[in-house]
């Protein structure tokens, strides 16, 4: 279990300027055993997004990327496009905020699927269609054979993620980067993503990479937790230490700014039990 | 009166024609607002939330259903449609980059429903427009910036100054703070409550996160398929809900406590179309209580204690029932 899955190590990346250069990510150094679920955490341009771009090797030009990201022992850093290509779908893989904008509207979801699949795995269509039934009953989407005839405009937000989901998991990547996959969902949709995300890590061992900026996610889903502050991750930890006991200003920030149920969080952790907690105690009082 | 309510509406019905047949958008929603009071509309997507806030605004027709508003006798709520919109209402919208005209800086994004309806010009609807700025925390030198120079929160501020330019009786807040980032939705949410301690606007406060809602709200009404399922004050709701749905919606918020890692009570499924509404109870199929009677007869929203409402054979009691769900 002590295998790194992905190990990134003194990763910057500048975008040169006229007067002066942008340093977007301030050696950033972060590893995710294999199995495991880490949240990287931070508010909007804190460098989250870049960090998942450069694991894909996709930083846009003209930045300057250095230092060393090895993905399953394999460095990502300074391939050309054509070996990226080859990482990206059986290495590694990424389910993007808006599932929306991510398909394309003119193709159903089954010439979608059988696309990646059959460039990937060079095989015949009927096998990849095969493939790609069993992947979107691998993401609890029922009716697969109805569902690869739809366009995406006739799914819903939740079902498109999970099409989503069995597109990147299609070339079984070792390592899968979910940039903010919930945050355009329902609540009660995002529960769906996260338990599915969740047991897709536990049961068949896959590696997942979770940006958000929920904290009530992240204390479901991950393991370990880092938070990321103007490019620089600040603070590592395991979920617990980073809730109870914060060390960066910004994790206290995030945390005080943190919704909960029943206003009175500080009660809840002292009974110790869940949001729902204080309900049920009160409710079923009698 | 004794009892003063700002806004009135009663069993409001709106449905669009689709190939597929109608589509009941709403059906028989009835609520009312106090002045200084926040009504929190809570529901997944495709509740009918925003078509009860455009209805109100009278930027969609109603097919029936009657409203009162602001002292002035109850009227059809279609009349509403294609008149001038009521001064009265003022609405923010869930994201400030398409409400906003990114051609026009905040000086005259602020300035002109003052100028559409009322006859400030010169130095005087620049202090004013000043005045509004300073209310929702943005300096004077906010004025000749431009959308994009702003943040998203600070864009939802520039929203919000210009929603209370004609000092509206009723704020309606359309998932205001969806597009934000976390650490900025608090901010935002503390100062729309700041706003309404200083002015005693009413706010209709329409969110899918049931997180936010007890920050703001004091009662609350939760809307499945066009219908009010459930409703009453905030903290009663909360500390004991009735239907299964306010219980599944209260169950799916993520929780700041790692202990409760990996512990998913999720509700399966996703609404129903409303094209298709089941038969009986529309949220029998993803109930877990349910029974053939469920499936057979509509509940119809019963009054349990005042100002308590809820619609459901089943409902959870403050027994058992309730801690079927306890983990």
């Amino acid at each position: 279990m002590t295998r790194s899955i992905l190990d990134i190590t003194g990763l910057d990346v500048t975008f040169p300027g006229l007067v002066r250069d942008t340093r977007i990510l301030r050696g950033v150094d972060l590893q995710i055993q294999a199995g495991q679920i880490l949240g990287l955490v931070g508010e909007s341009g804190s460098g989250k997004s870049m960090t998942a771009s450069a694991c894909l090797g996709m930083v846009p030009e003209p930045a300057v990327v250095s230092g060393s990201i090895l993905i399953d022992g394999e460095e990502v850093v300074g391939r050309s496009d054509a070996e990226l290509n080859k990482m990206r779908g059986g290495q590694v893989a990424m389910v993007f905020q808006n599932p929306m904008r991510s398909l394309n509207p003119f193709f159903t979801i089954g010439q979608q699927l059988t696309e990646i699949i059959r460039r990937h795995r060079s095989c015949g269509k009927q096998e990849a269609i095969a493939a790609a039934t069993e992947g979107l009953r691998s993401v609890q989407l029922p009716d697969s054979n109805v569902i690869l005839c739809r366009y995406p405009h006739q799914l819903s937000g939740g079902q498109i993620q999970r099409v989503m989901i069995a597109l990147a998991l299609a070339c079984r990547p070792k390592l899968l980067i979910a940039d903010e996959p919930t945050t355009a969902l329902d609540v009660t949709v995002q529960a769906q993503i996260i338990s599915l995300l969740y047991r897709l890590a536990k049961e068949a061992g896959l590696t997942i990479l979770f940006i958000t900026h929920d904290l009530g996610v992240v204390s479901q889903l991950c393991d370990r937790v880092a938070v990321m502050y103007e490019g620089e991750i600040v603070e590592t930890g395991s979920v617990s230490d980073i809730i109870d006991n914060p060390q960066h200003a910004y994790s206290k920030r995030l945390i005080e700014a943190f919704p909960a149920v029943g206003r009175g969080q500080q009660t809840f952790k002292a009974q110790g039990k869940p949001a729902c907690g204080p309900s049920i105690i009160m409710g079923g009082a009698s | 009166m004794t009892n003063p309510t700002l806004l009135s509406v009663s069993d409001v019905r709106k449905s669009f024609a689709t190939p597929r047949g109608p589509l009941k958008a709403l059906d028989g929603v009835s609520f009312s607002i106090k002045p200084g009071e926040t009504l929190a509309l809570v529901g997944e997507s495709g509740s009918g939330k925003s078509t009860l806030a455009l209805v109100l605004l009278g930027l969609l027709g109603a097919d029936s259903g009657m409203l009162a508003f602001d002292g002035r006798s109850a009227a059809p709520i279609a009349d509403r449609a294609h008149r001038r919109p009521d001064r009265g209402l003022g609405i923010v919208f869930q994201n400030p980059h398409s409400s906003l005209n990114p051609r026009m800086k905040v000086r005259s994004l602020v300035a002109e429903p003052l100028k559409a309806s009322s006859d400030l010009h010169g130095n005087a609807l620049t202090d004013r427009v000043v005045t509004l700025l300073e209310q929702v925390g943005l300096g004077r030198q906010y004025m000749e910036r431009y959308p994009h120079e702003l943040s998203g929160g600070q864009m939802q501020r520039v929203a919000i100054a210009r929603a209370l330019a004609l000092e509206p009786k009723l704020l309606i807040l359309d998932e205001p703070t969806a597009a934000l980032d976390v650490s900025v939705r608090m901010q935002i949410l503390k100062l729309l409550k700041s706003l309404q301690e200083h002015h005693g606007t009413s706010y209709l406060y329409i969110t899918h996160d049931l997180g936010t809602v007890d920050h703001i709200a004091d009662q609350i009404i939760v809307m499945y398929l066009g219908r009010i399922v459930e409703s009453g004050r905030v903290q009663d709701v909360f500390a004991a809900p009735r239907h299964p749905y306010t219980r599944a919606l209260l169950d799916a918020v993520p929780t700041l406590d790692p202990r409760n890692r990996g512990v998913f009570v999720t509700l399966d499924g996703e609404v129903p179309s409303p094209v298709d509404r089941p038969s009986g109870c529309s949220f029998a199929p993803r109930c877990r209580w349910k029974t053939r009677r469920c499936t057979e007869i509509d509940p119809a929203l019963e009054v349990a204690d005042p100002g308590r409402a809820f619609a459901c054979h089943h409902p959870l009691a403050s027994g058992p029932d309730g801690n079927e769900l306890d983990h």
